[in-house]
């Protein structure tokens, strides 16, 4: 791999790659600047929810209301 | 109907022409005061798919360049017209315009190494437990996982920190489930040397699955 070989303009090595997904899940939906105070997102796919967004997977969780009652949610 | 936010400026510059964001809208320019902001119109706020994700993030990387550092936007930032996100950017000009100097002539760079050992790990917390001691035991493999997980996160984080040294001029560690996301901020000036050095830091560590990525606007330094 040279320099040249890497991803630029935010997007990412291979689209199908899960670790690339999580670099522009974990941007673009965890950070950034918060200008209204509210966050509205409504999650269409939830194959998107990754799991490496703790946030998200959180969010999508209450709202399906699918808590483990043992407290063994990763 | 409504206004979805991609990136804060100082002021400028318009978005190019003909560029579109989520769900194929155009992109518009609206000035507020000494700031400006990239936005869209659309009849309802945009839901969170791959696609709308990776559009939302085009649009900000399109205002990026080394004159140009945007504070990119949080996606799902909606409001009800250009005249509310005019006001609520002019509530906090001052907020603002310290931050796009925190990060003017910078980028961000991402470096996220997967972690298997702790994936493999975090599927152990979802146990059939037939009995409270399978219960139990289950629990203290998730624990040992856990403490494993946050040994390798500190031994990697500080692998990377020693080999990219003084050209990050900021980072941001962000050890999620499964992987470890490094983010730094690197001055436009350094960028090469920064991308030559992340090659050789995945030759050294071929054992492990690293992906690189930017520049990206500085999403993770604008909070």
């Amino acid at each position: 791999m040279t320099p040249a070989d890497l991803p630029h303009r935010g997007d990412a090595l291979d689209p199908d790659d899960e670790l690339s997904l999580a670099e522009l899940v974990n941007r673009v939906l965890d950070k950034g600047a918060v200008v209204s105070g509210e966050v509205m997102i409504s999650v269409a796919n939830v194959d998107l929810v990754y799991l490496s967004l703790r946030l998200l997977v959180s969010s999508v969780e209450a709202m399906r209301g699918r808590h483990d009652p043992r407290g063994f949610f990763p | 109907v409504g206004v979805h936010l991609y990136c804060i400026l100082p002021g400028g510059p318009e978005p190019p022409g003909g560029l579109t964001g989520v769900g194929g809208q155009s992109v518009e320019f609206m000035a507020a005061g000494s700031l400006a902001c990239w936005l869209s119109t659309h009849d309802e706020p945009p839901e969170a798919t791959r696609a709308t994700l990776r559009e939302h993030a085009a649009v900000a990387a399109a205002a990026l360049d080394p004159s140009t550092t945007p504070v990119p936007v949080r996606f799902g930032q909606w409001l009800a017209d250009t005249e509310a996100a005019s006001a609520r950017l002019l509530e906090e000009a001052a907020h603002w315009h310290e931050i796009l100097a925190g990060v003017a002539g910078h980028a961000e760079f991402g470096v996220r190494i997967a972690l298997p050992e702790l994936v493999d790990a975090a599927r152990d917390v979802h146990p059939q437990a037939a009995t409270g001691r399978d219960y139990m035991a289950a629990l203290a493999r998730r624990q040992a996982g856990a403490a494993q997980r946050r040994r390798d996160v500190a031994t990697l984080a500080d692998w990377v920190a020693g080999r990219v040294g003084s050209l990050a001029a900021r980072t941001h560690v962000d050890a999620a489930r499964g992987s470890l996301g490094i983010a730094h901020l690197v001055a436009w000036r350094h960028a090469d040397a920064y991308r030559s050095l992340l090659v050789e830091l995945c030759a050294a560590r071929i054992d492990l699955r690293i992906a690189t990525s930017g520049p990206w606007p500085p999403y993770s330094f604008v909070n």
